[in-house]
């Protein structure tokens, strides 16, 4: 099956007059699987945004190439089935929203009747139907977001890019933009997905890639990344300090003492017995135990922080 | 109906001229303007109607060109300084369409501004049986052609500055092009240099010819502006801002967003 997108070695550069030339994106090879969410991620500077404008021919690259939707990059063709959600969206202040959304649809060349009709679905479903003859000036940073998204969806796209979707947006707005992505999703849209916010990432995406520095770090499916830890984590409570001098001997556990109750996460299943024991000698209570799963966050800041301290050591080395 | 790109573009410039409210307040004060000099002309005995006529083409001229140059500057440059313009150009239109788009709009926007100025000009000299009708209305056709190329003009500059950028730079060409034959006069006079003189020329035939579209005298002295030459000043003025229009096509198809 052909991707929704597909990037090899694409880099961009962007020239300066008053400093040197600044590389932006350092051969990014890509692709894309159709039907998926695909999470993009990468710290602030990454090339995330920079990848974003390339595939829309917003900015063309200074090197490599490749497809959207099996178009070339920032054709007219692709665009034509792409959805495009920026980062902090702006739109015309003196337009109301379902005026807004009426002039994306007539860029796209929708009939009258079909863009009626899309204009209203889509408002009602980011929540906007009642603020629809609202002035644009007048919308919250919450609306703008919604609003940005209806128009990223107004062509009945197969390919919606979105960055920082969940930006502007409350806890509320948040769990809506999940269930439209995941909506997206079942209707067999391809999601490509740039954010910050790592646990909507690690709900929502099938796949994610994480960028560093203009660099592809990792790219896999949410589940293998996640998976292989052998760390189990305990919950106690009541712990005293044998515990705590028991734990510090174990090399690579670690023991974090909260108000309620002490976490304590060993690097094998085989320290665990030992630590049960004495628990019980102590007059303590093991609350749970299981495996430790990793979070996303674990794993970027893992692969991202480890190339920053890299960099640094070898930047602080070179000077 | 399904609309192409550049008519989608061009409503959307209208509609934006009648929302912004600049247009229409500068229309609504060309046509007081004219309206109180076709009350105070009454004082000037012998010579009220010319000098009506004179100071309303004046007004004309002068409200129409700030109107182009608020409306034409804030276009494009207006859309990249908003940011509204990764919105529009992740769309399937191209980036010369969203250009065209842009001078259509707004040259009929400017249209619809300058003819109730040029209306007023008509009833007043209907009412005092003061000259040509025929005539002023070709005067307004001409200034609205002037319009036009000063819109194309101001477009290929704002398709690589910013507003303010823009409107200073128009305002200078604009300027430059009524005193470049002065210039061209005042370079023959004061050099023997050929590399002046050369420059001078470059200079001369670079520039848009705005006097071309002048025919405020005419139009006082009663005298008529022959068809053939209304017909010639359309087709340079065609020419001028297909030329300039290409420019800033050439130009805006190579800026990154």
């Amino acid at each position: 099956m052909q991707p929704a997108i597909s990037v090899h070695d694409l880099a961009k550069r962007y020239r300066s007059v008053q400093r040197s030339d600044r590389a932006a994106l350092l051969g990014l090879t890509l692709d894309v699987p159709p039907g998926e969410i695909y999470g993009f991620l990468g710290p602030n500077g990454a090339g995330k945004t920079t990848t974003i404008k390339l595939l829309l021919g917003l900015i063309r690259p200074t090197g490599g190439g490749g497809t959207v939707l099996g178009h070339p990059l920032g054709s007219v063709e692709a665009r034509r089935r792409v959805g495009f959600l920026p980062e902090s969206p702006y739109f015309y202040e003196y337009l109301r929203g379902d005026e807004l959304l009426h002039y994306y649809g007539s860029l796209f060349g929708l009939a009258d009747r079909v863009r009626r009709q899309r204009v209203d679905t889509l408002l009602r479903l980011v929540g906007l139907w009642d603020q629809r003859r609202l002035s644009v000036r007048k919308y919250s940073r919450g609306m703008l977001q919604r609003l940005g998204l209806a128009q990223a969806l107004v062509n009945d796209p197969d390919l919606v890019i979105l960055d920082e979707p969940a930006g502007g947006l409350d806890p509320i707005g948040r769990r809506e933009m999940r269930d439209i992505l995941l909506g997206l999703r079942e209707r067999g849209k391809t999601v490509f997905l740039s954010s910050h916010i790592l646990a909507e990432v690690e709900t929502v995406c099938d796949r994610v890639a994480i960028l560093n520095r203009g660099e592809l770090v990792v790219v896999g499916r949410i589940g293998d990344l996640l998976a292989g830890g052998r760390e189990m984590e305990l919950t106690i409570h009541g712990a005293n300090g044998s515990l705590a001098r028991h734990i510090e001997a174990i090399p690579g556990a670690t023991i974090h003492h909260g108000t309620d109750a002490t976490v304590v996460v060993v690097p094998e299943q085989r320290f665990v017995y030992p630590i049960i024991d004495l628990v019980r000698e102590t007059g303590g209570q093991i609350v749970s135990l299981g495996a430790k799963r990793e979070r996303l966050e674990d794993v970027f800041v893992k692969l991202v922080g480890a190339r920053e301290d890299g960099t640094a050591r070898s930047d602080g080395g070179g000077t | 109906m399904i609309a192409s790109p550049v008519l989608v573009v061009a409503r959307q410039v209208m509609r934006e001229a009648w929302r912004r409210r600049t247009l229409p307040v500068l229309a609504l004060f060309g046509c007081g303007i004219i309206i109180a000099s076709a009350f105070l002309s009454f004082f000037q005995l012998g010579t009220e109607i010319k000098f009506f006529k004179d100071v309303a083409i004046a007004v004309i001229f002068l409200f129409g060109a700030m109107a182009t140059l608020v409306l034409v500057s804030t276009q494009l440059s207006g859309e990249i300084e908003s940011r509204t313009i990764y919105n529009v150009l992740s769309k399937p239109i191209r980036r010369y369409e969203l250009v065209l788009g842009k001078f259509a709009g707004s040259v009929v926007a400017i249209g619809i501004a300058v003819a109730p100025m040029v209306g007023i000009l008509m009833f007043f000299m209907y009412v005092d049986q003061g000259g040509s009708l025929l005539e002023a209305a070709k005067a307004g056709y001409m200034l609205w052609l002037s319009f036009v190329v000063l819109s194309a003009v101001a477009l290929a500059i704002a398709s690589f500055s910013s507003s303010i950028v823009c409107a200073a730079l128009s305002v200078l060409v604009y300027v430059a092009s009524y005193l470049k034959s002065a210039v061209i006069a005042y370079a023959g006079m004061v050099t023997y240099s050929r590399l002046a003189a050369g420059a001078a020329q470059t200079f001369y035939y670079l520039l848009p010819n705005f006097e071309n579209f002048n025919v405020r005298m005419a139009v006082v002295h009663d005298q008529v502006v022959p068809w053939a030459y209304l017909f010639r000043t359309t087709l340079y003025a065609a020419a001028l801002s297909a030329f300039f229009l290409y420019l800033g096509t050439q130009i805006f198809q190579e800026r990154e967003f």
